[in-house]
């Protein structure tokens, strides 16, 4: 609930400044915390708090993961767009775009990620990662500032940091898929969800 | 009594296919909304920094400086730009701060060489008259117009071509540099690293033309144009 609720922090204007004043921290600690407050309160609608009926509409919305998957890469595609960045350090409402959509993102993914195939998974995770290793490595190459809110050590700093996410998140992803290849069929969570005239659940494929 | 597996099948089948077909047009409709969105915000898929995209908005004039009152190196209160009566017609703008070791001296140079060329070719070119070179400190913490009068004197500032001027405020010189999307970082040293360009705002202030501190005679030349289109279709 906490981490849920996490984003509202950013609403105290000092520490806002303090971590979007360096790139590294606002690519790298603000964007994954705003993803993972989603992803909290993602969970939460799943947990006790949750409600069958719209796990049921989320799912008729999101067909094993698709949808989960086309939005959370659209939003980090926009996000590491350097003109995207320093817009939300001068628009109030690029800022709110932002908060709002990398939580979205993580409060969609969190039901959505578990229904992938793991082909889906593995292309949906790779293409990210390979987005934000090739977002990074420009951001390293760079000869000036792509960002005019940032210096450009600090956009070096954040180039290597997305280059080192990718390739730590890559690795932990093949290793879940793999790991879940093989008892997929009887734990993973399906599309549909249908009660029985007893009242148990059933989960068909 | 439980129902039969073919019984919960069906209906679940029947959901699934329609969850495909949703998730299929959202899926779709997600997609469309980012390319186009993106079309329009990188102009085409080129430009994609924020400079870049300064560069089209002075293109498609839509920047324009915030008339401020401004505190002058001799201690006078001015408003440039927003009023068309009055002269010049046309403002060759940097920002600066006073303490800068490297880029604002980069443009004092620069400054000097077009003030001499305006001492120069006025009394031939008349509508030269009408272009005036201004240097703005953004610094107002440290900036005073006593500080900027050492600084004029040290760039050997002629107040009939150049002005040294700070904002009275520092939300006017927020406001001022916001409205020309110049964006001044600090340098964690106590300086600053900020924008070197030049720019050309017309009489309401409405920016023209960029230039790189060595475009000083393209600056000086555009800026003469303008002086001379804005009196030509005054008169």
């Amino acid at each position: 609930m906490v981490l849920a609720l996490l984003p509202l922090v950013l609403l105290w204007p000092a520490l806002r400044h303090t971590v979007e004043s360096r790139m590294s921290l606002h690519m790298l600690g603000e964007f994954p915390v705003l993803f993972a407050a989603g992803w909290s309160a993602g969970r939460l609608c799943m947990g006790p708090l949750g409600s069958r009926r719209w796990l049921r509409a989320q799912r008729l919305l999101d067909w094993r993961g698709w949808t989960g998957a086309v939005l959370t890469s659209g939003v980090a595609l926009v996000w590491m767009l350097p003109s995207a960045l320093d817009a939300t350090l001068m628009s109030p409402a690029a800022a709110a775009a932002k908060i709002v959509s990398w939580w979205l993102a993580g409060w969609w993914l969190a039901d959505s990620w578990r229904r992938m195939d793991a082909e889906l998974l593995l292309f949906f995770v790779g293409n990210l990662l390979w987005m934000a290793a090739t977002a990074g490595l420009l951001y390293v190459d760079a000869p000036t500032r792509l960002c005019v809110n940032y210096l450009q050590d600090d956009q070096r700093h954040a180039g290597v940091g997305l280059v080192l996410l990718a390739l730590l998140l890559g690795a932990l992803t093949l290793r879940r898929a793999m790991g879940r290849q093989g008892s997929r069929v009887s734990k993973a969570p399906s599309d549909n969800i249908v009660r029985s005239q007893g009242g148990s659940k059933t989960m068909s494929t | 009594m439980n129902p039969s597996p073919v019984a919960v099948r069906a209906p679940g089948l029947a959901r699934a296919a329609k969850a495909r077909r949703v998730s299929a047009m959202l899926c779709l409709g997600l997609m469309l909304v980012l390319v186009l969105g993106l079309v329009r915000w990188t102009h085409g898929f080129e430009v994609w920094t924020f400079e870049g995209r300064r560069q089209a908005q002075v293109q498609a004039g839509e920047l324009r400086a915030r008339p401020v009152p401004l505190r002058a190196s001799d201690g006078s209160v001015l408003r440039l730009w927003g009023d068309a009566e009055v002269a010049p017609a046309a403002y060759l703008v940097d920002f600066v701060y006073t303490r800068c070791p490297s880029v604002c001296r980069a443009l004092g140079s620069e400054y000097q060489r077009m003030q001499r060329e305006l001492d120069r070719r006025q009394g031939s070119e008349p509508t030269l008259r009408d272009v005036h070179l201004v240097s703005i400190s953004f610094d107002v913490e440290h900036d005073d117009p006593a500080r900027l009068a050492r600084y004029a004197i040290e760039m050997r500032a002629d107040p009939q071509h150049w002005t040294l001027a700070v904002p009275a405020t520092h939300d006017d010189a927020l406001g001022l540099l916001r409205s020309l999307a110049v964006v001044v970082v600090p340098d964690g040293e106590g300086g600053f690293v900020h924008n070197g360009a030049i720019h050309l705002l017309d009489e309401r202030g409405h920016l023209r033309g960029l230039f790189g501190s060595e475009q000083w005679p393209q600056a000086l030349e555009a800026a003469h144009r303008l002086a001379a289109a804005r009196r030509g279709g005054a008169s």
